[in-house]
């Protein structure tokens, strides 16, 4: 059954074909979610939340975007919301072309174990500010556009791209701290 | 390499930045954790099913109030005040000086009823 399909059922008043929906994209939003509240018991009470608030509102869904690309956007502005009660402002929203296409170079990678570098990223994307580790999910992890994350974010294109290019410089350095031998060009 | 990598053009993507590019997505891929979480499923259906279920016949009445409110109380106050004697001063007085036998025969008191009749008509529609 295709995700058009299953949609119209549950406007249709199958209430039950929503877990196909909800089983889909739960583990993707959790993920989401978590990096971004980085709490997990917040991010599971977030991402039901957006998924009661999607089902509310799934008969508005116009079909111009993917279901999933309309249901992050709620994951997203659902998260943002917890995080402004909590009075966080993590967000560096000023465009930085300064930075210009930012990456990390390969001899980075292959001169270290590769566990290691599953490591190192892992703990920087969570010590990373979450504004920054959640679009890089939302590139890396989820293979979306720079359009799509606008849609998801409603951030400007250009923020997107500033962000993606800080979120690649931080882990840069992290994995440059962890191999202090290795010369790189400056 | 001769160039800052974090300076280049970003207009010019060499062999280099793609292979850059796909080792980040494999670090990035295998270093974020994530799992299927049964449990989560059936809370969010949960939730959503509470959402779906209709309100008690109490809540729905309680929702309704306006609306019956104005149909059946203003009828009422109307019609019995209509048959209340000038010398009656309180409530109950009012309603025993309502002629009851009278108005079980009267057309008024069908014409009562089918508003009556009608305001709960309504108030099913709205349901």
């Amino acid at each position: 059954m295709t995700e058009a399909e299953i949609i119209d059922r549950i406007v249709r008043g199958e209430t039950e074909a929503y877990a196909v929906l909800v089983g889909q994209h739960q583990r993707r939003a959790l993920s989401l979610a978590e990096r971004m509240l980085q709490d997990s018991e917040e991010a599971r009470d977030a991402v039901q939340d957006a998924f009661v608030k999607a089902y509310r509102s799934l008969a508005k869904f116009n079909r111009d975007s993917s279901f999933s690309t309309w249901f992050y956007r709620i994951v997203y502005t659902t998260c943002l919301n917890v995080l402004e009660k909590r009075k966080r402002t993590p967000i560096h929203d000023e465009f930085d072309d300064e930075l210009g296409s930012a990456w990390i170079e390969p001899t980075v990678f292959k001169s270290m174990e590769s566990t290691m570098v599953d490591e190192a990223i892992a703990e920087e994307m969570k010590r990373m500010d979450p504004m920054y580790s959640s679009v890089l999910e939302l590139f890396y992890v989820d293979d979306r556009s720079y359009e799509e994350i606008v849609t998801i974010t409603g951030m400007p294109l250009g923020t997107v791209k500033t962000r993606l290019n800080r979120g690649r410089n931080q882990l840069r350095k992290a994995l440059l701290k962890r191999c202090p031998d290795l010369e790189i060009p400056s | 390499m001769s160039t800052n990598p974090n300076t280049s053009n970003p207009s010019t993507v060499s062999d280099e930045q793609l292979e850059s590019e796909l080792l980040l997505r494999t670090h990035i891929r295998r270093s974020i954790e994530s799992h299927d979480d049964p449990i989560f499923t059936i809370d969010v259906m949960r939730a959503v099913m509470q959402q779906n279920r209709k309100p008690s016949l109490l809540r729905r009445l309680w929702n309704r109030t306006p609306l019956l409110g104005v149909v059946i109380g203003c009828f009422t106050l109307g019609f019995l005040s209509g048959h209340a004697s000038a010398s009656a001063t309180n409530l109950v007085g009012m309603l025993q000086a309502i002629p009851w036998s009278s108005i079980a025969n009267s057309t008024l008191a069908w014409l009562a009823l089918g508003a009556a009749a009608l305001g709960v008509g309504v108030w099913q529609m709205e349901r």
